[in-house]
């Protein structure tokens, strides 16, 4: 740790914003590039933020932002500059296109080994491509603990580790991590916007760019051939099934009609019934019944019972009371033609 | 292919949920290009009915390698463990349940061995000695297909919730369990745990959950909501909310299904005060059994319900859940007595 405070090193992605429809290129390895919008990883977001926060209590603490980015995504760099970054540094070489995540990890481990840090954040996924692999991979490379899909994080007061805020299943836990560290982000807080000070101040900042000698990889290292996988095409998603649609009945007015189409359609499950229950006796009933159909049992472990799983299938395996209201509101039936 | 293993992941005794559908997967995927399907269970201690539930899955052999640093999941002695015996027994591929502890095991040892791995795996297709992995890409308008580099061990782990988790029937006879051993001189893991901050109410996230009890506009305030947690205690479930419930500040965002929200598909949904508006219907129509509270009986949710009861809400729940306590607590003694 340097005398002031912790050197912290953030890695960003500048990723494809998927709100808007994605295009596949032709021969699918490709998406069209005209459809897609650069934006930072959110959870890389959240990592920045986390290391500002860091820096807002403990005097003295440098955020470093580093990417792997082309040339056409700079701005968003340049955007984590504007929020706060101390410094950027871009990483890009023609060669590097089509680097899996491992020959990503690569490259960055690469250029952080020559660099003095305490600390590496990132996001725990990339939101596009969701591979989720550079940070642990980094860490292995550089020999680092790591702990991933954090969601806050405290020096701890003797600054040689770091107390993360982790969610296991049933809890959130706290964890200590000795430094030097890798931790990778799930959740945080959101990004601080960037101050007209702050913005000027960066797009007048060149951003350094290192290529492949510089970080000391070799060619063979990055791009396709560094990589332990290969994209053998993008494909459209499956369309989804869509169950039959029965048309809404005739003789609704318009209004309803379209209240029941806005509303969700006029799909329904065959077993479907619908219990009035305007007092305690018939409620109790009901949930007997739900009870003795096992649509809720109360044993421990709910992967076990197959007959439950089979129930879903049936149709209409409902034995009827008498107690039970005929109607079934959910039912249109087909005019007659 | 010759040798798929699968890694099983347990908890309070049983196996979890992401780990069954691996299990599962590797099973499936064994049977069809005949090669031997190998379970590895990792821990200290490690109960018979885990390797019991495993047996039941359907694998050829059960590896289980019991040490005291491994009681708890640590980054480092599991891969330390995994690694040594990926390389002593060089299987073909290697399957995770989606996971906490996948995310962070999987692309470690990956790097470590240099071995190429695919997340959020939706589909295996077999092809020349190694899958060709479908997963999600551009969510939700492309996905893509990943091939390994060379043929050394693959690893995959799968995306949660989509694969099925079915079991095989009674383990074979000749199943036997091998107990293995890890590296000399396994360390503690650097990460250790300082403190549990807070149980995560309702245990799990409701992606994870297998019974969801949800409410919405017709709770009507905090108060109305609370009786959800009792119900969802009962029953063992996890809370969801509406939209409209979050955006009142009844529930937090977490727990949000639909559109907006997170798309789940338990066991059993039961939808309280929920009118079954279709941003959130999309996000929990593939559920197994749909149960439904509303006072309207033209309600939308209805018609995708299994089973609908009308009524209100705050009128009907205090009374099923006094409904469903008596029936546990005899469900529960029956038990005891078998």
């Amino acid at each position: 740790m340097s005398a002031g405070g912790p050197e912290i090193v953030i890695l960003i992605a500048p990723v494809h914003d998927c709100l808007n429809p994605v295009k596949i290129a032709p021969g699918g390895k490709r998406i069209d590039p005209s459809s897609l919008r650069w934006i930072l990883n959110p959870y890389d977001a959240f990592a920045l933020e986390e290391a500002l926060r860091i820096r807002d209590v403990v005097p003295g603490t440098r955020v470093r932002v580093m990417a792997m980015a082309s040339s056409d995504s700079e701005e968003v760099v340049r955007g984590c500059l504007a929020v706060g970054a101390d410094e950027a540094l871009r990483i890009w070489d023609k060669r590097m296109e089509d680097s899996d995540s491992y020959a990503t990890a690569r490259v960055l481990a690469a250029a952080l080994g020559k660099q003095p840090f305490d600390l590496v954040l990132c996001g725990w996924l990339r939101a596009d491509l969701e591979h989720g692999q550079v940070g642990p991979a980094l860490a292995e490379i550089l020999d680092l603990p790591q702990v991933t899909g954090a969601r806050k994080i405290e020096l701890a007061e003797d600054n040689t580790r770091i107390l993360v805020h982790k969610r296991v299943p049933g809890y959130l836990t706290k964890l200590a991590c000795p430094l030097p560290a890798l931790v990778t982000m799930e959740k945080g807080q959101v990004l601080r916007y960037p101050s007209l000070a702050g913005r000027n101040r960066a797009a007048r900042t060149e951003i350094p760019t290192l290529g492949l000698d510089s970080v000391g990889l070799r060619e063979e290292n990055v791009g396709a051939s560094g990589s332990i996988t290969r994209l053998e095409r993008f494909t459209p998603p499956k369309p989804t099934r869509r169950s039959a649609m029965a048309s809404t009945s005739g003789r609704m007015t318009a209004a309803a009609r379209l209240q029941r189409i806005m509303g969700g359609g006029v799909q329904e499950k065959k077993d479907g019934k619908i219990w009035e229950c305007p007092d305690e006796p018939s409620v109790k009933k009901v949930a007997e019944h739900i009870v003795k159909e096992k649509m809720i049992t109360f044993c421990d472990c709910w992967a076990a019972p197959e007959e439950i799983r089979c129930r879903g299938l049936q149709e209409s395996s409902f034995d009827h009371q008498s107690s039970t209201p005929e109607g079934n509101h959910g039912k249109v039936r087909p005019t007659q033609g | 292919m010759k040798e798929i293993w699968a890694y099983v992941e347990m908890a309070a005794g049983k196996v979890l949920r992401p780990s069954q559908e691996a299990l599962s997967e590797a099973v499936r995927q064994g049977g069809q290009l005949r090669a031997r399907t190998t379970a590895l269970v990792l821990g200290h201690e490690i109960p018979k009915d885990v390797l019991d539930a495993v047996g039941r899955y359907g694998p050829d052999r059960i590896l289980a390698l019991d040490d005291e640093h491994l009681s708890e999941y640590g980054t480092e002695p599991y891969a330390a463990c995994i690694e040594t015996l990926l390389q002593e027994h060089k299987p073909d591929a290697f399957l995770l349940g989606g996971s906490v502890v996948s995310r962070d095991l999987a692309p470690r040892l990956s790097a470590r061995l240099k071995s190429s791995l695919v997340t959020e795996a939706t589909f295996l297709n077999p092809q020349g000695g190694r899958w060709a992995v479908t997963r999600p890409a551009y969510r939700p308008h492309a996905s893509m297909i990943v091939v390994p580099q060379d043929t050394g061990l693959q690893i995959v782990t799968l995306a949660p919730k989509v694969m099925d988790a079915e079991e095989a029937g009674p383990a074979a006879d000749g199943l036997c369990v091998e107990a293995v051993e890890g590296p000399q001189n396994l360390l503690d893991s650097p990460v250790h745990m300082e403190e549990r901050i807070r149980e995560i109410p309702s245990q799990l996230d409701i992606t994870d959950a297998e019974v969801i009890v949800a409410g919405g506009k017709g709770m009507q305030n905090e108060v109305g909501f609370a009786l959800l947690d009792e119900l969802a205690e009962v029953v063992g479930g996890t809370v969801g909310a509406t939209r409209m419930a979050v955006d009142m500040k009844w529930r937090s965002r977490e727990s949000m299904v639909g559109v907006t929200g997170k798309t789940v598909s338990p066991e059993v949904y039961i939808a309280c005060g929920i009118s079954g508006a279709i941003q959130h219907v999309m996000g929990m129509r593939s559920s197994r059994t749909i149960l439904a509270v509303n006072t309207d009986p033209n309600a939308p949710i209805f018609r995708i319900a299994t089973l609908g009861i009308v009524g209100d809400v705050r009128g009907v729940l205090p009374v099923m859940i006094g409904s469903f306590r008596k029936m546990k607590a005899k469900a529960g003694k029956q038990g005891g007595k078998a």
